[in-house]
């Protein structure tokens, strides 16, 4: 294959005029400095130097993309930064929401159960004792259990939305950490 | 040479030969053939990535009829090797350390050599 020839094949293929102006020089360099012509052409295999190069280039484009992901993380920094007026009292807010289910959940459910038993209690006793407002307890305690099933329900559903936030936390960590692991894999190829 | 100590030892090298004066390609490649082995397409993305990271800069000669591109070594390039000067310490610490382990496994072995041929003359 002569030079020309290696040359328009190599820019066919990569469509790289700074890789074809390097292997350009190199070859001319190494003619002038006296080697054959014939030989300096023979050490160069087209697919062998596209194997190597397209190789580099996905390096060069790891590179590129853990470079991007650097960007991407100071623009999540700086917006997080700009939103903190919005975002903290949000924060604060849902936290509030949290913190108060899972209060009302335990109120009602202590008042719920607890109350209710001793009211069912109260209202058999009173119906031994025969009055006649036994049968108001009794409806007014199993009023009070059903609010401590709700309360149960009501934890259950904390549990839920706690299990949700642990949930985002740890695909937004685990995405940083995979990115991190990314770009300790492209340093380590260099 | 192992691979990935190379690669470490590459771009230094480069930046090491560029301290003596401007070069090119082929030249670099030709300086550097008595103390590592580099292929030209080791050498392309190490140039690349020196011009990029601002520790060399490029600029072409006309030569020939045609244009030379030449490498000079900035500021930042001869940081790194006054960086390298420290990592050197280093890595002569983990060169005698590995040196002794080897010499002490050779001197075992040696040990165990003799002690065999002994106890085949006594038999």
């Amino acid at each position: 294959m002569t030079k020309q020839k290696f040359l328009d094949n190599l820019k066919k293929q990569t469509n790289d005029d700074q890789l074809v102006a390097y292997y350009d020089e190199l070859i001319s360099d190494r003619i002038e400095s006296g080697e054959d012509e014939k030989t300096v052409m023979a050490s160069y295999d087209l697919n062998r130097v596209l194997r190597e190069h397209e190789y580099k280039a996905m390096e060069t484009k790891l590179v590129e993309v853990s470079k991007s992901n650097k960007r991407w993380k100071i623009w999540v920094v700086i917006l997080a930064l700009f939103s903190t007026p919005v975002t903290i009292p949000l924060g604060i807010a849902f936290l509030a929401v949290v913190f108060s289910l899972a209060i009302t959940a335990l109120s009602l459910f202590a008042a719920g159960v607890l109350g209710g038993i001793a009211l069912i209690g109260g209202g058999i006793q009173m119906i031994i004792n025969g009055d006649s407002a036994a049968f108001v307890v009794l409806n007014m305690s199993a009023g009070l259990v059903v609010l401590g099933i709700m309360g149960i329900i009501g934890a259950i559903f904390t549990r839920l939305i706690i299990r949700f936030i642990r949930w985002m936390c740890v695909k937004l960590f685990g995405r940083t950490q995979k990115r991190q692991i990314q770009e300790v894999r492209v340093n380590e190829s260099i | 040479m192992d691979s990935q100590i190379k690669k470490g030892l590459i771009d230094i090298c480069v930046l090491a030969v560029l301290t003596k004066g401007d070069s090119y390609g082929w030249q670099i490649i030709k300086d550097l053939e008595n103390i590592i082995t580099i292929s030209e397409s080791t050498l392309y993305p190490v140039l690349k990535r020196l011009e990029t990271g601002g520790q060399i800069k490029s600029y072409e000669v006309p030569h020939n009829g045609r244009l030379r591109k030449y490498f000079k070594i900035l500021g930042s390039g001869l940081d790194k090797l006054q960086g390298f000067e420290q990592d050197q310490k280093t890595l002569m610490r983990i060169y005698s350390f590995v040196q002794s382990a080897t010499q002490k496994k050779e001197e075992n072995n040696d040990k165990a050599e003799i002690s065999g041929q002994s106890e085949e003359t006594d038999e």
